[in-house]
């Protein structure tokens, strides 16, 4: 009695779940702008940010077997984003990089892009200086601190959604937030007593 | 004497703007708020600082969207980027200093008397040919002999019993005689 041959026909069908890596293209195009976004406010350097958010979307899909639908995509893009800039910063090598990098992103660069709502010279000025004294500030955060201030005050992610992609307590966010705002306070408030 | 927001409550203002805050904190917001509406000073901060941050947030985001929205051919280029460009003068920069580094070891060995190996085994003096005659002949006259000198008394350990008997039967022989 022969066995009947094992066919793609007689195998059974497994029921299919959608998942959002179905239409791989429309999760890059809805996601890759805010994973870029990131990347390039926490390393400061455009190809580095570029290249690291391709490598997102290439992490995520080689690991879209382990998405389990326990948090949005985004957050879990998020956390891959953030893992990658972890293994990235980590080494001496990117320390060495950022200081040779010509692709480094400057606060001028930034400036340009201040909303022209102001008017007068004045207050464009007033703008920059504001722009350039977050941005200083910032970049003098820790890693973590700087990460966190980009979540919740560029990207506007609630604290929790924050402590889901850090994977840290939600006090502890708000620790790191208050540190960091801490810090900008400080240099918001140095020019008013230095003119006292 | 007034008594202004301290930094966590005005951070935590500034955070409950969007967030979902829980009731017993939205109660202490409450109350920072009520003393916003009165304090010129700390509403004035307040205002400052998210002023500041929302700069931020639109130049950023503003800045973000046109460096990705550069033509795509940019982000694909074949053209090396001038990242790898920097990659290129990294390694210059390494092989420069590897060379730097190298020099005076070459330099010293250059430079230090060493014997002149190949000199020698080009030069042979008089003195090493006769040696090496020397050697060869005595090696000659080992493989000439039949016997080793050291191994002379072994060549035949019987001869000595062999004429020990011969002589006792013969003297046997005469006595019996």
């Amino acid at each position: 009695m022969s066995s009947p041959a094992i066919t793609s026909e007689t195998l059974p069908i497994a029921p299919l779940m959608a998942t959002p890596f179905d239409d791989l293209d429309s999760l890059v195009a809805t996601y890759e702008q805010r994973i870029f976004r990131f990347h390039l406010l926490s390393l400061r350097d455009r190809d580095l940010a570029l290249s690291l958010t391709q490598d997102t979307f290439l992490r995520a899909w080689s690991a879209r077997a382990s998405f389990r639908g326990d948090c949005a995509i985004s957050t879990w893009l998020m956390r891959i984003a953030l893992n990658l800039i972890r293994d990235h910063t980590r080494t001496d090598r990117f320390r060495f990089w950022k200081r040779v990098a010509e692709t480094a992103v400057d606060v001028s660069d930034v400036s340009e892009h201040i909303p022209h709502r102001e008017s007068s010279p004045e207050a464009g000025l007033i703008a920059r200086e504001q722009l350039a004294l977050v941005w200083d500030s910032v970049a003098h955060l820790s890693d973590r601190q700087r990460h966190i201030f980009t979540l919740r005050f560029v990207e506007e992610l609630e604290l929790s959604e924050i402590a889901e992609i850090t994977v840290l307590p939600i006090s502890t966010v708000k620790t790191h937030l208050y540190r960091a705002l801490a810090a900008i306070r400080a240099r918001h408030n140095a020019p008013h007593k230095e003119s006292l | 004497m007034t008594h202004h927001l301290t930094h966590e409550q005005l951070c935590d203002v500034l955070l409950a703007s969007s967030a979902h805050i829980p009731e017993q904190e939205s109660f202490a917001v409450e109350a920072a708020e009520d003393h916003l509406r009165n304090c010129l000073l700390c509403s004035a901060e307040l205002q400052n600082l998210r002023a500041s941050l929302s700069l931020f947030r639109h130049a950023t985001h503003s800045y973000a969207e046109a460096v990705y929205a550069r033509p795509a051919i940019n982000k694909a280029s074949i053209a090396p980027s001038p990242r790898t460009i920097s990659h290129v003068r990294y390694w210059a920069i390494a092989a420069a200093l590897l060379v730097i580094a190298l020099l005076p070891l070459s330099l010293r060995r250059q430079h230090t008397p060493v014997a002149p190996e190949p000199a020698a085994a080009a030069i042979v003096s008089p003195q090493t040919t006769v040696s090496d005659e020397a050697l060869l002949e005595g090696i000659a006259q080992d493989l000439s002999t039949s016997v080793p000198s050291p191994m002379q008394p072994l060549a035949d350990p019987t001869a000595g019993l062999a004429a020990a008997q011969y002589t006792a039967a013969q003297s046997n022989s005469q006595r019996k005689n």
